[in-house]
C-alpha cells in the first residue's frame, strides 16, 4: 500500500440507457464537459493522470443499438461505437475483407484493453497514433454521431481538425463507423513500437488498393504518427496510381509519402527519426497489401494458401 | 455521491452502495479484502490487476466498481474450490512459474480467460493473450510452459474420453 495510486477525484456518473434520457442529462448538466466513459481503457488513465478531471461522467454502455458489427444492404460494413477492438479482431468479415482493421486491432494495447477498449473511444479520443484511425482514413469510412440536435454522418478526412481536436462538438456521441466493402481491394497495416504488445505507435501505415495486371489501379495511404492529425499521403497515392507494382515505384512512394509528414519530436520518439522510418512503414505497408492481391487471385481458382 | 449495485463476485451476490469514483481494484481490495488482486501501474499497463468480468479478462484498475453493476467478477480467490487449488494454479506451482508472487495472480486470470475463449492455444495464442501481463522476475518461459501444460492435459483427456 506505500505506492498505492491516489483516488479518482470525486465525479458524479450517470448511465442512462436512453438518447432521451442522454438528452435530458445534458440538458440538467448545461455548462458541464460530460467524460463520455465507454471502455475506460483512455478516460480512466487520463482521469488518473489529471489530464482530465470530469466532474460528470457519462456511461454510454447503457444506451441502445451502438453494439455489433453488420453489414448494410449498400455494401457497407456497420460497427457500432461499442464495439470492443477484441470483437473487431475476431470479426470474420473484418479479418477476410478489411485485414489493415484486424491488423490494426490486433496490436492495439493488451488482451484487457482490447477487451474494454472501442471503436468509438479509440477515435474520439483524438490520438494521431490511434491504431484505428490510418485504416479507418486508408478506407475512405464515415462515422455517425448523434446529438440532442441531431445526427451527422462525418468522413473520416474531416473528422481530425488538430491534435486531439475531433469535429465532434461538446455532448456529440459516436455512434458507429461505416465502411465501403470493395471486391478486389487488400489492404495493410504497419506499426513501429518499441514493443509489439501495448505499446503506442511511433509511426504508422495503412494502405488500401486495387491491382490490375500489375499495375496499381486505386490506392490510399494513411498514416499515423506523421503529424498532429492521421494524413492521408496524397501525393504519395497520385504517383502509385497507374504505375507497375515495381520496387523503384515503391520507394518512390514512400519518400513521397514522408515528404508530405510533419512528425513532431515526443517522448515516443524524435521528429527526425519519425521522418526516416515512415517510408519504411508506408513501403511495407504497400508491399503487404500486394502481396494479398495475389491472395485474391488465387482465391478466384487458385491453389488454397 | 453513490449509487447501489449488484456485484457477483466469487459467486457471492453483493448488494452495494458504493462512491462513483471508485474503482472495482479499490473495491476488491478494500471493501472485499481480496488482497489477490494486485495493483501495479494503476493505468492498464501491467495487467497485475485483471480479474474476470463475466469470464472476461479486464483490467480492474481502469474499470468504476459502479460499472460492473449486474456483472460476475472472477478473482484469484474464486478459482480455488473447497480448498482445491484449479489446474491452472496447480501448474504454476509445479512449473516453478511463480517467484515473487506478485503478477502471478493477473497472470493466471488471463490464462484462464484464455482457455475458456479458445481451448487448444498454440504457444503463440499463449503469448499473445498474456502479453500485456508483466513480470518482472522474468519468469514469463515457465508461465508459458505452465498454461501450455494444462491446456495440453485438458486435450489428452479429452482424447482419451473419446
Amino acid at each position: 500500500m506505500v505506492n498505492k495510486m491516489p483516488a479518482l477525484k470525486p465525479f458524479l456518473y450517470e448511465r442512462p440507457s436512453s438518447l432521451e434520457q442522454l438528452t435530458a442529462l445534458l440538458a440538467d448538466h448545461a455548462g458541464m464537459v460530460p467524460g463520455y466513459l465507454s471502455g475506460g481503457t483512455d478516460l480512466l488513465v487520463a482521469m488518473r493522470t489529471g489530464k482530465d478531471s470530469p466532474e460528470l461522467v457519462v456511461d454510454l454502455k447503457g444506451l441502445p443499438n451502438l453494439r455489433g458489427i453488420n453489414r448494410c444492404e449498400d455494401g457497407k460494413l456497420w460497427i457500432g461505437a461499442l464495439a470492443t477492438i477484441h470483437s473487431l479482431e475476431v470479426n470474420k468479415t473484418i479479418r477476410s475483407q478489411i485485414t489493415l482493421l484486424f491488423e490494426a486491432a490486433q496490436s492495439l494495447g493488451s488482451w484487457q484493453v482490447r477487451n474494454r477498449g472501442t471503436i468509438g473511444g479509440n477515435l474520439a479520443n483524438g490520438a494521431p497514433t490511434a491504431n484505428t484511425a490510418a485504416p479507418l482514413l486508408a478506407l475512405d469510412a464515415e462515422i455517425l454521431t448523434w446529438s440532442p440536435v441531431g445526427k451527422r454522418r462525418i468522413p473520416v478526412a474531416s473528422f481530425w481538425l488538430g491534435a486531439r481536436k475531433t469535429a465532434l462538438h461538446t455532448g456529440e456521441i459516436i455512434t458507429g463507423v461505416e465502411i465501403p466493402l470493395k471486391q478486389g481491394s487488400s489492404s495493410a497495416y504497419t506499426k513501429l513500437g518499441p514493443r509489439k504488445a501495448m505499446d503506442i505507435a511511433i509511426a504508422s501505415a495503412a494502405v488500401v488498393l486495387s491491382l490490375d495486371r500489375g499495375i496499381i489501379q486505386e490506392v490510399r495511404i494513411a498514416m499515423g504518427g506523421a503529424g498532429p492529425t492521421p494524413l492521408r499521403a496524397r501525393s504519395a497515392e497520385a504517383y502509385l496510381t497507374g504505375r507497375p507494382a515495381l520496387a523503384e515505384n515503391l520507394i518512390q512512394a514512400g519518400k513521397l509519402a514522408a515528404s508530405e509528414s510533419n512528425p513532431r519530436t515526443s517522448t515516443r520518439a524524435t521528429r527526425e527519426y519519425r521522418l526516416s522510418v515512415i517510408p519504411v512503414l508506408v513501403e511495407r505497408s504497400i508491399r503487404s497489401a500486394l502481396k494479398r492481391q495475389e491472395g485474391l487471385v488465387e482465391e478466384n481458382g487458385g491453389e488454397d494458401r | 455521491m453513490k449509487k447501489t449495485v449488484v456485484l457477483t463476485v466469487n459467486d457471492v451476490k453483493h448488494r452495494e452502495t458504493l462512491l462513483h469514483n471508485l474503482t472495482l481494484l479499490e473495491y476488491l481490495r478494500e471493501s472485499l479484502g481480496l488482497k489477490g488482486v494486485k495493483e501495479g501501474c494503476g493505468m492498464g499497463d501491467c495487467a497485475a490487476c485483471t480479474v474476470l468480468l463475466d469470464e472476461i479478462p479486464v483490467n480492474a484498475c481502469l474499470t468504476l466498481a459502479v460499472e460492473a453493476d449486474g456483472c460476475r467478477i472472477t478473482t484469484i480467490e474464486g478459482l480455488c474450490k473447497d480448498g482445491r487449488m484449479s489446474e491452472l494454479q496447480q501448474a504454476f506451482i509445479e512449473h516453478g512459474a511463480v517467484q515473487c508472487g506478485y503478477c502471478s495472480p493477473g497472470m493466471i486470470l488471463t490464462a484462464q480467460g484464455l482457455l475458456a475463449e479458445n481451448p487448444d492455444p498454440t504457444e503463440p495464442d499463449v503469448r499473445r493473450a498474456l502479453e500485456g501481463n508483466l513480470c518482472r522476475c522474468t519468469g514469463y518461459q515457465s508461465i508459458v510452459a505452465a498454461v501450455l501444460d494444462v491446456a495440453g492435459k485438458r486435450i489428452k483427456r479429452k482424447g482419451s474420453w473419446a
